[in-house]
């Protein structure tokens, strides 16, 4: 048993050493794969480094000079992180008819709210978990369950802390994520105009050349006019998003579907499709993963606008706390939200990619 | 007059950027025939087939069908392209399928839904089992039953042409026009779709247009031969014309063995020796040329 198990071990280690061995051999070859086992460790060997460097670097800093705030430590990235993640910022309300000072009592981090629910839960004050009465946190009022104590969910000191405070990053993200999704459902019309500018030609005569021009003025470059037409307000910064992306997926949806063989529309007339059929049976599906690969390289633009618009003029989001944070030189909130811009936009690269992938029948 | 015929070909030249490529064509065609256009590459048998198919019009002359113009290509004429004729995004049986549920708007609806896509008819669950079946079928008869849920990048050459086939064939095209389908095919697959293509005509009786380079595929599969000269010789010339149109008399239905008998080979001989060997050789204002409209 126990020789089995080392057999396999030094197998392991020998094909290890061998795959270690390739990459010198093998590292400027054409035509050749990185063996499986030393994959994992090429993929992460910059990130790892990287990470490693920074550490060294900042920690030797702050030994010379332990205010330096240019290259902040782990350590006071942490802090950032939890001044904007987990510790919620405590607003103090008034009663609206009494004008009392509805102070808030509880405990004052997230971590104690915590520990407290959990002993507060052992001791039986609430009621299970599981008790199919946690769904009345959601109608609240609910009399349906009679109610011997209380629901964890729903009158615990954690719950009550997030009631009373606000998460920064939570906050940012959520008016920076609204404006994201709005210019994106306005880029999906964009879609269906090269579409249309594709297939039919007096709408291609009307648009093309348009867009194309279009397509040359910097979106940058007009946000001043932005300002002053539409406002300081959300629909500012989606008008720039979407001036921004929106013709490039105009005309890189029409050149897809220019790319279509005639043959295709041909043989649909033949099995007697009709002009919508054709559109939306024969030359649709075949280029849409093409566009949804375009809208995937252009999101990276999508944020690069959205920051330089929040950057301007903003009261919330993401690119708005950058920039403050940026005339403080508050590298320690600076560098906690690029991490997570770039962890957003890799996520929705790679959701974009796996949808890509499902599509059988490319073949890739 | 021309009503009897299910084409008809009058004068009909193509030309490109001004140079002609086909030079007054004149032919007809009668319902039932299996018509096989030879000639030398390059020298117009594709431009010739969308011409009959009516996705580009001609430089000048008509072609009509039961003696009516068309301006588009539509319903009753059916095309297999050497390439890009099937789907790749849908598997082998929506494929052949695809033709049977098409087409239901008035002029009205095309723009309206054109715009509007979730107007767009699902299709009817109970008549989809219909179509299923249809469909079914007809991969039965190609042969493909067990790959109809493969995608077409999945299958191999003479397999695609088999499915295109299928999916050109089954809403019943009064003539079903192909362009070198088998181009690209080797021997043996090339052989059975042969036979396939001649059981499927016995079958449906369909007038079928059949484009080949091939003098011995023409021969066997067709009931009918037309051969298209050589367009131009050192850059110039007039175009291609006909300098063949027989028909072939051969008893039907044909098996594969004709093709290694004595008699095959003598037809083959006396084509090439006729025409076909010159037509690469030899300038078009050689030619003898026959008369359009002979069919012995
Ligand atoms: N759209 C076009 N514009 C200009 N020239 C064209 C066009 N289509 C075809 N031609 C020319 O017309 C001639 C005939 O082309 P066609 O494709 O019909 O030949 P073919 O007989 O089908 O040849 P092959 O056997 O190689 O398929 C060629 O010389 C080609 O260069
Ligand atoms: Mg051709």
């Amino acid at each position: 048993m126990i020789k089995q198990i080392l057999k396999k071990v030094i197998k392991w280690l020998g094909e290890f050493f061998v795959e270690i061995f390739n990459i010198f051999r093998n590292f400027f070859k054409l035509r050749t794969t990185p063996g499986k086992k030393v994959s994992p460790f090429l993929v992460n060997l910059i990130f790892v480094s990287a990470i490693l460097f920074y550490g060294i670097a900042s920690s030797k800093r702050h030994e010379v000079n332990p205010k330096d705030k240019l290259v902040p430590t782990f350590g006071m990235m942490w802090t950032a992180v939890k001044s904007t993640v987990f510790i919620p910022k405590i607003e103090y309300k008034f009663n609206d008819s009494t004008g009392e000072r509805m102070s808030y009592i509880g405990p004052e981090t997230l971590r104690q709210a915590i520990s407290q629910d959990i002993k507060d839960y052992k001791e039986g004050k609430y009621h299970s978990i599981f008790h199919p009465i946690n769904s009345a946190m959601f109608f609240k009022g609910s009399t349906f369950f009679e109610e011997k104590r209380s629901i964890l969910l729903r009158d615990g000191a954690t719950r009550n802390m997030l009631n009373h405070g606000e998460s920064k990053i939570l906050k940012d993200s959520i008016v920076s994520g609204r404006i994201v999704l709005k210019a994106m459902g306005l880029i999906l019309i964009g879609i269906f105009l090269g579409l249309y500018m594709g297939i039919f030609a007096y709408i291609e005569k009307l648009l093309y050349r348009f867009v194309l021009y279009f397509d040359k003025i910097p979106a940058l470059a007009i946000l001043p006019i932005l300002f002053v037409i539409l406002g300081t307000g959300e629909i500012t910064k989606i008008a720039l998003i979407v001036i921004g992306v929106a013709p490039t997926i105009i005309l890189d949806t029409y050149l897809r579907v220019k790319t279509v063989h005639d043959e295709q529309i041909v043989t649909g007339l033949t099995l007697g499709a009709s002009t919508p059929e054709i559109i939306y049976k024969i030359v649709f599906p075949q280029i849409f993963p093409e566009v949804l690969n375009t809208i995937r390289l252009n999101f990276k633009s999508v944020i690069l606008f959205l920051l330089a618009a929040e950057g301007i003029c903003a009261n919330a989001g993401i690119g708005y706390r950058i920039f403050v944070a940026q005339r403080t030189t508050d590298m320690a909130t600076i560098i906690p939200y690029v991490l997570l811009i770039s962890l957003a936009a890799f996520f929705v690269d790679w959701a974009f990619r796996s949808w890509i992938k499902s599509y059988k029948w490319l073949n890739k | 007059m021309e009503k009897e015929y299910i084409l008809t070909a009058k004068d009909l030249v193509q030309s490109y950027d001004g140079r002609t490529i086909l030079n007054h064509l004149n032919f007809k065609i009668k319902e039932g025939e299996i018509v096989t256009v030879v000639g030398p590459t390059g020298c117009g048998k594709s431009t010739l087939l969308r011409l009959l198919l009516g996705s580009e019009l001609p430089f000048s002359g008509e072609i009509l069908m039961f003696g009516e113009e068309f301006k588009s290509p539509d319903k009753t004429r059916g095309i297999v392209f050497q390439k890009y004729s099937l789907y790749e995004f849908l598997d082998v049986k929506t494929n052949v399928m695809f033709g049977l549920d098409l087409g239901y708007f008035n002029l009205f609806q095309n723009i309206l839904v054109s715009f509007a896509p979730f107007l767009l008819r699902k299709k009817n669950r109970l008549k989809l089992k219909e179509f299923q079946e249809e469909a079914n079928q007809y991969l039965e008869k190609v042969g493909l039953a067990e790959h109809k849920d493969k995608y077409p990048f999945q299958l191999s050459g003479g397999q695609r042409q088999r499915v295109a086939i299928a999916q050109s064939a089954i809403p019943n095209p009064k003539i079903l026009l192909m362009d070198e389908p088998l181009g690209a095919l080797d021997v043996s697959t090339r052989e059975s779709l042969q036979l396939f293509i001649k059981n499927l005509w016995q079958e449906t009786g369909q007038t079928i247009i059949f484009v080949t380079h091939d003098l011995e595929e023409a021969v066997f599969l067709g009931t009918r031969l037309i051969v298209l000269s050589q367009y131009y010789k050192d850059g110039n010339g007039n175009g291609a014309k006909i300098v063949k149109d027989i028909a072939i008399p051969w008893a039907e239905p044909r098996s594969a063995e004709i093709k290694y008998s004595p008699e095959f080979s003598q037809i083959i001989k006396e084509i090439k020796q006729e025409g076909l060997d010159k037509n690469y050789l030899q300038s078009v204002e050689e030619f003898d040329l026959s008369h359009p409209d002979s069919i012995i």
